[in-house]
């Protein structure tokens, strides 16, 4: 188990070099010069040149790549261009927040979506099991931001259910302001997450086992809760851990529009704005995260499923 | 465990809807469009960080509050500066009850009074180099000596084992701890302008050197207000409690007494005890919480919700009269434009001109007033807006009507009959709504004429940089907002020597500008800078190295509770004047 571990963080250096690879290329070629960006309208050619000097960035690309991984392996990304304020403070400031919202929609999400799966699959082949696809598959084809501008719109605006947008950092108060952005995640995620929760279902109901324990005279019910939920958990599992970093570097659009100060409006901030260090810390940190979680789903299996053992 | 989670959506649900609404007392709440991104005056580069900065920083000068043409007033300044008879000596005298808010930089955390030095080192931390200010433009080449100490300090020249902060700056001078001497490097009538800016606002040597760059989210400034809390979303502002007497203004301009801003002349600012700025950038939730009444005003007119708020003639809505909201538009000091690389060798230059000409006739902008800017605004004929000197209501540029069929006459002039001979010109444009439907517009247009425009939509920091290299060869959807009201602010943006990527980013060169520019700063005679603007005029008239489009207006919502707001364009700290009543605003939250 251990030399698995040392093997697959190993691996972990050449894939975190391609990310910055990438990042750091793509930056250049369409991130715009953030000098030009940071002194707006009045810079002059001197203080363009002074400022490209004071980041760094008249360095040769190299060199700047090499910063680059400097600050990637020290995790220190320095202070933001635009804002100057430290990367680290504002990632732990924001992290809250974008968890505040994506912890418990993401557990409801999936509870809810392993539940209806389950649901469905015992009625496999009714007119309920068809129902919930089709349903499934016209919740999947509305983009989120319908959700969002009807949610906001009818519970908080007209039913007033809910305040519109907000954050608080009082926990008592900041439950309402994320009640409804859950919400909204949870439906936005339930239609893909109740399909592929029932593929990886029906996928286990043809197996063998199954048919014995029918043959053993076992009840439906017992056989879809007790043997093939267990069965069905190892593709669940790397489903929902692959999506965990995801949830740590905040949703976008929901924080947007609701103005939760998470990572997810800090990481669109730093894209708007060219601001290279903010955009590098937050795309080192979730592939990090993708790493660990991804060793985390290979370990878990292990729990899961005695037979698999790691090598 | 569907129990289990029918149950906890449940409670998700009564929950948040059951939560007490906090009483907010005299408190303004103010929906702020774009996140604040500083509060340190030496990096407040855009409208929203100019405005936090100027709640909490003062600076030596403000403008009048009501007064229009807009007129430039003492803020910690006890009068206007005695100016030498050659225009380069300013001897501005401070008030002297003016105070730091508490803070723990301070000894014991009792803010101290202010004085003369405060300027000095203000001014200093913003030349130097390791400030990195955005701003420095406004004190640059300005004042004698401070280009040279910035020049010493990038050398690493400073003495060591003394600050450079010591040593002095031959133009900066503390007669006395309330007089301040300023020896300028010319003749120069815009440096009072600069006094009024945020970046020249005071700031305590103690509080930066104790919070160095953590000023971004902290403020020790002698404002009206202290911050109490920054966050990313809201910034929470409280009454400076040893805030010194400044009243409301008693005169304004005609129709302000009519229109109630008269009424609380001479009463001590500020009106309200607590400011909570909510930052919502989205159109949706920004209208939704203006009308459920969670806040006071509203900058900028969602154009999603246009429909609600104006009518097909651009009125007001009879659901927002009756609701008692207001309408408050005024034309800001801007002006938007397309532009045209004029070193590129296709667009650029004495011999494209009549192609240029060409394109700003054939160009309709009439029906984009209503389409793209919800009929607020102003076709323009110039780069200087209404408000500002040297605006001209009767001045039409001949080459801003819209004339197809002169335009195509041009068009051959130049060696392209129906744009024949043209290669496709590429207009880029950066990722906004708006700015493609300029776009779209302006390629329709443009193809009436026969010309092909293939379009390039990039990110705004691309679009900056492909401008500043000069890359770019047609732009538009960008505006040009005014620092401070005086039109060498806009025509500077023509002076051959600023060319990109300084102010001037078309890149345009003409001597005979050039040389009435130059002539036009040293002139404080106002009969004389009249002839000069017209000069400048009708030479950029003739060679469009941009076709000027809109004026656009600027607007505020305000619920019937909120009193004394009057649109302005650059006094950023227009909440001081403000009023709520309060009780009128609960009565309406109960209903």
């Amino acid at each position: 188990m251990m030399a698995f571990v040392i093997r697959r963080l190993l691996y972990a250096i050449p894939t975190l070099f391609g990310v910055c690879l990438i990042i750091f290329t793509l930056f250049n070629l369409v991130g715009g010069d953030p000098a030009y960006q940071m002194l707006g309208k009045h810079a002059t050619e001197t203080q363009i040149l002074e400022l490209r000097r004071e980041l760094g960035l008249d360095k040769s690309k190299v060199e700047q790549f090499f910063d680059y991984l400097k600050s990637v392996a020290t995790l220190d990304f320095g202070r933001s261009y635009t804002t100057k304020q430290q990367i680290t403070d504002m990632i732990w400031r924001g992290m809250p927040a974008s968890l505040s919202l994506a912890i418990p929609a993401f557990i409801v999400e999936i509870l809810l979506g392993l539940a209806i799966a389950l649901l469905v699959s015992f009625y496999r082949g009714t007119f309920f099991d068809r129902a919930v696809v089709v349903l499934c598959v016209m919740g999947m084809s509305v983009s989120a931001l319908a959700y969002i501008l009807f949610g906001q719109y009818v519970f908080a605006y007209w039913l007033g259910l809910f305040p519109i947008s907000g954050y608080d950092t009082d926990i008592l108060y900041r439950f309402k302001y994320i009640a409804l952005p859950a919400i909204i995640w949870v439906v936005v995620s339930l239609g893909i997450n109740v399909r592929v929760f029932r593929t990886f279902v029906l996928d286990e109901v043809n197996q063998d086992y199954v048919r014995t324990a029918r043959a053993k005279g076992q009840s439906e019910k017992k056989i879809l809760f007790h043997h093939v939920l267990k069965n069905a958990l190892i593709p669940v599992l790397t489903y929902v851990v692959i999506q965990i970093p995801v949830l740590i570097t905040g949703s976008f659009l929901l924080e947007n529009f609701f103005g939760i100060p998470g990572l997810g409006s800090i990481t669109i901030d730093a894209i708007h704005n060219s601001d290279f260090p903010v955009i590098k810390a937050m795309t080192t940190i979730e592939t990090l995260l993708f790493m660990v979680f991804a060793l985390a789903t290979d370990l878990l299996y292990s729990v899961v499923d005695p037979r698999v053992r790691m090598r | 465990m569907r129990y289990i989670l029918v149950f906890s959506l449940l409670a998700l649900i009564v929950g948040a809807a059951c939560t007490p609404r906090r009483d907010i007392g005299n408190t303004l709440r103010v929906a702020q469009r774009e996140k604040i991104k500083t509060l340190d005056p030496a990096h407040a580069n855009d409208f929203f960080s100019g405005t936090a900065v100027r709640r909490t920083y003062e600076g030596l000068y403000q403008y009048h509050y009501l007064k229009r043409p807009y007129e430039v007033v003492p803020n910690i300044a006890a009068a206007m500066p005695a100016i030498s008879a050659d225009g380069k000596t300013y001897t501005i005298r401070l008030k002297q009850d003016v105070y730091f808010q508490d803070d723990a930089c301070f000894p014991e955390g009792k803010g101290r009074r202010v004085v003369a030095k405060d300027f000095i080192f203000s001014w200093m931390r913003l030349a130097d180099p390791k400030t990195a200010s955005e701003v420095w433009w406004a004190l640059d080449g300005r004042i004698v000596g401070l280009n040279e100490w910035r020049e010493k300090l990038k050398q690493g020249d400073a003495n060591s084992g003394t600050s450079h902060y010591d040593l002095p700056v031959e133009g900066l001078k503390a007669i006395d701890d309330f007089t301040l001497e300023v020896r300028l490097t010319r003749e120069d009538p815009l440096f009072i302008h600069m006094l009024t800016m945020p970046a020249t606002t005071v700031l305590a040597r103690e509080a930066a050197e104790k919070y160095g760059q953590d000023l971004t989210t902290r403020s020790v400034g002698t404002g009206p207000f202290v911050l109490e809390r920054f966050e990313q979303n809201q910034i929470i502002w409280t009454r400076h409690p040893k805030y010194r007497l400044e009243t409301y203004p008693s005169e304004g301009e005609a129709g302000d007494r009519e229109a109630g801003l008269l009424a609380d002349a001479g009463k001590p600012i500020p009106f309200v005890d607590r400011i909570i700025d909510d930052v919502i950038s989205e159109d949706q939730p920004a209208w939704l919480n203006f009308q459920q009444n969670n806040h006071d005003y509203l900058v900028k007119i969602p154009k999603d919700n246009a429909k609600n708020i104006l009518t097909d003639d651009f009125k007001p809505t009879r659901e927002v009269s009756e609701r008692g909201m207001k309408l408050l538009s005024s034309p800001g000091v801007e002006f938007s434009y397309i532009a045209f690389n004029q070193t590129d060798p296709v667009v650029g230059g004495p011999k494209r001109k009549f192609l240029r000409q060409a394109m700003s006739l054939a160009y309709d902008e009439a029906p984009t007033i209503g389409m793209f800017y919800l009929g607020l605004g102003k076709k323009a004929e110039s780069m200087i807006p209404p408000g500002v000197f040297g605006y001209d209501s009767e001045y039409k540029n001949k080459y801003r009507e819209f004339n197809v069929a002169k335009a195509q006459e041009l068009l051959a002039k130049n060696g392209f009959p129906e744009g024949k001979g043209l290669p496709e010109l590429t207009y880029d444009l950066r990722s906004d709504p708006t700015a493609r439907q300029v776009a779209e517009y302006f390629v329709r247009s443009m193809a009436k004429i026969g010309i092909r425009i293939k379009l390039n939509q990039v990110s705004w920091p691309e679009l900056n940089s492909r401008i500043a290299k000069k890359q770019a060869q047609v732009w538009g959807g960008i505006v040009w907002v005014y620092d401070y009201p005086d039109p060498e602010n806009g025509l500077q943006l023509l002076y051959g020597p600023r060319e990109a990527p300084g102010s001037n980013k078309t890149s345009y060169k003409n001597p005979a500008y050039d040389v009435l520019f130059e002539k036009f700063i040293r002139t404080r005679d106002d009969k004389e800078r009249l002839a000069l603007i017209k000069r400048m005029r009708s030479i950029y008239e003739e060679d469009v190295p941009w076709i000027v489009a809109v004026h656009r207006n600027e607007n505020r919502l305000t619920h019937s509770w909120l009193h004394n707001l009057k649109v302005h364009a650059f006094e950023y700290n227009s909440d001081k004047y403000l009023r709520v009543d309060a009780e009128a605003r609960k009565r309406v939250l109960e209903r």
